[in-house]
Order: C-alpha cells, then sequence, then structure tokens
C-alpha cells in the first residue's frame, strides 16, 4: 500500500529549505515588470531596514511580489500538509481533503458567496471568504456525521465525502450557467489562483500554515502508529479516536482556509507526500517538515511560471500544478506497479 | 498479585455474552496460560486486560489500578501485547516497528533517546531477530514477522505481557524459542499470559492454566490438574488425554474411543 523506507536521509530537508530560498528568489525577482535582480535586492533590503524609497519597483515588490511569495509558499506548504494528514488519517496513498468534500464544499461557499453579492449589489471579497470556510467546515461536519455510522474511518466516510463532494462539484458547475458576467471570478475558485494575493490573505495564511505544520510535527509519532493498524496503535499506547479527530479538525479548518484564499488547487496534496515518501520512508518525523517545505517550493516555483509564460496573461495555477502533477503521479504509479506487484 | 479481573463481563451486540462474570487473579513471576476451545472469549479477554476493549461490567485491576482509569498511553507503560495477526501492509523497517514500542515513554516531539536505542537493540537480541533490524517489516516471513512484533512487546519493558497465540506462525523450533522465552520473562518477575490453542508445548510451559468454557472460568490450576480427561472433554468436547511422564512434560494422547 504505501511505500518503503530507506535510509535516513536528513540531507533531503537541507535541500528542500535551500530550493524554497531559490524559488522564493525567483518569485521575487521574475515578473512583467522588469526589475534587475541587483537593483530588486537592493530595495528589499533598504524596505528590511526600514529605508525603502516611495518608488516604483520598491512598491511592485513589497505590495505585490512579496506578500504573494508568502501566500503561495504557506498554501503550498498547508495543502500538503493537508494531504499528507489525509493520507495517514484513511491509510490511504491516494486520499486528499477532496475525500471529505472540504475543498469542493468550500469552492461552493465562495460561488454562493459571489453570486449572492452579485444580487444584492455589495462586492466584498471578505464576504465570500467568510462563505467558503463556513461551507467548507460545514460539509465536512455533514460527511462526518453521515459517515461515522459505520466503522468510525471505514468506508462509509470515504462515500459520504465522494457523493456530497460530487454533489457541490456539480453545484458550483450548474453556479457557471446563472453566473453572467461574473464568471471570471467563479473560474478562479475552480481552478485556482494567487493573482489576487495580497498582506491581509498573506498575513491569514502563514500563521495557519506554520501552526499546521507545529501540529502535524508534533501529531507525527501518534501517526507512525497510526499506520500499523488500529489494534497495534492502542496496544502501543495510542488514543486513534482522538488523533483521528485531531487530523480531521486539522485539515477541514487548513484546507478550507487555504480554498477561501486561492481557490481550489489540485495535485499539491496528493503529488508532493507521495514524492517525499519515495524518497524519505514513511516516518512521519521527518516527512511532514519536509512535505510543508516539498509543497511550498512546488506552489512558488508553479505561481513564477504561472505569471510569467503567458504574461502580462496568467495562467491559473492549479491547471500549472496538475499539468506538472498529474505526469509525475503516473510516473510514481508506474513506478510502484513495477515493484510492488508480483 | 498482578492483574485481577473482577466479574468482567463484555458483548460486542447486547443479548451475545462473550464473557458473563469472569473472575481471575493472574499472577506476577509466572506464565499463566490461557486454554479454552474457539469462541470461549479468550482473545477477547485479552484484549479487556489492556483496555482495548471496555468492558460493560467488572474491572480490571493492575496493581491494584483500574485500568478504565488510565489512559492508552499510561496502560501502555504497565501492559505490553502480542496480538495474534498484525497487518502486514505497514512501510517501516523491522526496527522501525521494534522502536515503536518505546511510543509510551516518548516525549512530545519523539525525539529517540540512547535508552530507546538500547532497548530495541536487546530486545531484537532477545528474539533472535538482530539480522532482521534493517529489513522492510512487509518482507518478512510469517515468523519473522512475529518475533519483531515480540520484540516490540519487549520494548516497551512492561512488567506485564500478554501474547495471544504467539507460537502460531512459527515451526516447533522457533515456537520453542518463544515459550522458553515467556518462561524466562516470567521468572525476571514479570507477569506473562499466553492465549493457546496448542496443548502440546504450552502446557509445559505454563505455571498455571486457565481453561475458559463459555465467557466464564471452567477450571484454574496446575496444568496437570487442569488437563484431567474430564474437563479437555467437557471444553472441547473431544476424547483427548495429556500424559505426563515426568512432572514437566506432557504428552497428548487419543482416548480410548479411537
Amino acid at each position: 500500500m504505501f511505500t518503503h523506507p530507506h535510509k535516513q536521509k536528513s540531507w533531503v530537508t537541507g535541500v528542500l529549505a535551500l530550493a524554497l530560498l531559490l524559488a522564493a528568489l525567483g518569485g521575487l525577482l521574475v515578473g512583467s515588470v522588469n526589475i534587475p535582480p541587483a537593483e530588486a535586492l537592493q530595495k528589499l533590503w533598504a524596505a528590511l531596514l526600514g529605508q525603502g524609497a516611495d518608488d516604483a519597483p520598491t512598491r511592485i515588490l513589497l505590495s505585490a511580489r512579496l506578500p504573494r511569495l508568502l501566500l503561495a509558499a504557506s498554501v503550498g506548504g498547508t495543502l500538503a500538509l493537508a494531504g499528507l494528514a489525509s493520507q495517514t488519517l484513511f491509510r490511504n496513498p491516494l486520499a486528499t481533503p477532496s475525500i471529505i468534500g472540504v475543498s469542493s464544499g468550500a469552492a461552493l461557499g465562495a460561488v454562493i458567496g459571489l453570486l449572492l453579492m452579485g444580487r444584492v449589489g455589495f462586492a466584498s471579497p471578505l464576504l465570500a471568504s467568510v462563505f467558503s470556510i463556513a461551507s467548507g467546515l460545514g460539509v465536512t461536519l455533514l460527511v462526518f456525521a453521515l459517515g461515522r455510522r459505520g466503522r468510525f474511518f471505514g468506508h462509509a466516510l470515504l462515500l459520504a465525502g465522494i457523493a456530497i463532494g460530487s454533489l457541490c462539484s456539480s453545484l458550483t458547475t450548474a453556479a457557471l450557467y446563472l453566473a453572467g458576467e461574473r464568471l471570471q471570478a467563479i473560474v478562479f475558485w475552480l481552478m485556482g489562483g494567487l493573482w489576487q494575493a495580497n498582506w491581509r490573505d498573506a498575513l491569514i495564511m502563514l500563521p495557519l500554515a506554520l501552526g499546521g505544520l507545529a501540529v502535524l510535527r508534533l501529531l507525527a509519532p501518534a501517526m507512525n502508529l497510526a499506520l500499523v493498524g488500529e489494534r497495534s496503535a492502542h496496544d502501543l499506547g495510542l488514543n486513534l479516536p482522538r488523533l483521528q479527530r485531531q487530523l480531521l479538525i486539522m485539515i477541514a479548518v487548513t484546507t478550507a482556509v487555504a480554498v477561501s484564499l486561492t481557490g481550489v488547487i489540485g495535485f499539491i496534496g496528493l503529488v508532493v507526500p507521495h514524492l517525499l515518501r519515495l524518497v524519505l520512508g514513511a516516518d512521519h518525523r521527518r516527512l511532514v517538515p519536509a512535505t510543508a517545505l516539498g509543497g511550498a517550493v512546488l506552489l512558488v516555483s508553479a505561481d513564477t511560471l504561472a505569471r510569467t509564460l503567458a504574461a502580462p496573461a496568467e495562467i491559473p495555477v492549479g491547471i500549472l500544478t496538475a499539468m506538472v502533477g498529474a505526469p509525475v503521479f503516473l510516473w510514481l504509479l508506474h513506478r510502484r506497479m513495477g515493484r510492488t506487484l508480483p | 498479585m498482578s492483574l485481577r479481573v473482577e466479574k468482567l463481563s463484555f458483548a460486542y451486540y447486547a443479548g451475545h455474552p462473550v464473557l458473563c462474570e469472569l473472575s481471575l487473579e493472574i499472577r506476577a513471576g509466572e506464565v499463566t496460560g490461557l486454554f479454552g476451545p474457539n469462541g470461549s472469549g479468550k482473545s477477547t479477554l485479552l484484549r479487556c486486560l489492556n483496555g482495548a476493549l471496555r468492558p460493560q461490567a467488572g474491572a480490571v485491576l493492575h496493581e491494584g489500578q483500574n485500568l478504565a482509569a488510565l489512559s492508552p498511553r499510561e496502560i501502555a507503560g504497565r501492559i505490553a501485547v502480542v496480538p495474534q495477526e498484525t497487518p502486514a501492509n505497514t512501510p517501516f523497517l523491522a526496527r522501525e516497528m521494534v522502536m515503536m514500542g518505546r511510543f509510551a515513554r516518548w516525549n512530545f516531539w519523539g525525539q529517540e533517546t540512547p535508552e530507546d536505542h538500547a532497548a530495541v537493540q536487546a530486545s531484537l537480541a532477545r528474539v533472535g531477530a538482530l539480522d532482521l533490524a534493517d529489513r522492510h517489516f512487509d518482507e518478512l516471513s510469517g515468523g519473522e514477522r512475529q518475533r519483531v512484533i515480540i520484540a516490540r512487546a519487549l520494548a516497551q519493558e512492561t512488567k506485564v505481557l500478554l501474547l495471544d497465540e504467539p507460537a502460531s506462525h512459527l515451526d516447533i523450533a522457533h515456537q520453542l524459542e518463544v515459550f522458553r522465552l515467556a518462561r524466562a520473562l516470567a521468572r525476571e518477575g514479570r507477569t506473562v499470559l499466553l492465549v493457546c490453542h496448542d496443548l502440546v508445548l504450552a502446557p509445559m510451559f505454563t505455571d498455571t492454566a486457565v481453561l475458559l468454557k463459555a465467557g466464564q472460568v471452567f477450571a484454574d490450576g496446575p496444568p496437570v490438574r487442569v488437563f484431567q480427561p474430564e474437563n479437555l472433554d467437557a471444553c472441547y468436547g473431544c476424547d483427548l488425554r495429556l500424559v505426563w511422564p515426568t512432572a514437566r512434560s506432557a504428552c497428548l494422547a487419543l482416548g480410548d474411543a479411537d
């Protein structure tokens, strides 16, 4: 089911941290307005010391590229961690937060929020976000209530999640017909994007990402035990139902907030934990920090591409992560089948 | 007295009791064998003994402490279990599996200490599985896996060890090893409980035999006394005798009817 661990590879985390640094530099220095790297670094340094000049390059760097970079890194890390947590929660390497309906629920909430705003003629991105978070959490609760009749995290929960998730997706699609001139905004929630990034979003998401990382790192030893089976987990001293509740809450909250800010960005939660499990093994004490870094690297790089490949237009970043993610994922599946099937 | 079971009743479904007001005392320093036919409640009792199942009535006390008042982590620091089956699809190395026995002693960060590594090493050595340490758990044979799981229970360094048919996947030589190990652990002062189907080797290694029938203790005491033909007949419904050529070695024999 899961892939095998390999020898201790602590250098992987170092490499990922370095990659994040490089991706971040790339994200800051590349853009539709050309700012020479030396000048950009100098302006940033000056701003850091509180001596930032009030010129155009500084404004672009500080109020556009930097918050967007921080948002991309925190959303990427959060989505990857939520994916890892789902896979452990369900003991299934193909699980993602969408399995409990939270992402499609949050997207539907945002779309309903947008349509309502159109009706009452009152526009506030905050309202869409609030709708989105409430709907994501509400759908998770609904799925949980429907699914817990069977065995606690058994098939009933999966099936309820898939059913409710599909229902939300189809309602969102139906909303496309009602959207009229707001179509563009709805497409954003379906494909994900970071072009609306601002400091408020970044300052909501960054603490949440760091909090999610801390929570999962603290749960990491318990998550290892959750992989060896229900009975053994108890015998070894783990309160498994409590861990499952903690993971579920972590997944639902972080995913709902991330989707409310950037829409549904797919494949990060699936590909990043999978890839790192191949390299690092299944020990969550190593896997959790590496997954957060990996998700951040992937989304920061994908977003840099998204806003430069077709500049000055932007490609929704969800399209890019899927275009990069799907082939990588297929390659992994192929490798795995070669390894484990007789 | 180590483990005391007081009027324990348990049912998976209401109206179908598996254990009925079962009372039992399990002594430290001894190997206690839990015998009985399929469905007599052996494994259910064992799972109640470490709080994995919550009884509907009655209590299990370890050194006077009611398990119902302890967290899984506190129980795992007192009582280790070797389960009947361990799912093979786990992504860990054998030594990582054994290290999980240390979970109940870890700090919040899950930092492995030199004591943890020493305990893992010693436990693997004790079951003769040091050479398996760096193998993938799910690539091991059934018997090797069983030894790793026993090592994991030893790494918990508990006063009580509950083994659910620990010898079921093992050949006769490894069965002997496990029973000898159980006896040695008991002689060190631990409480060892073995659930057994086997009436060939296990009776020779148990100090006290407990025979279960329909969720109640049918007979308990020294094996020589418990495994009387009439008891075996009453519990298993077949004509068998346990013959004791010497005080320490038993032989299973067919009854006169065959």
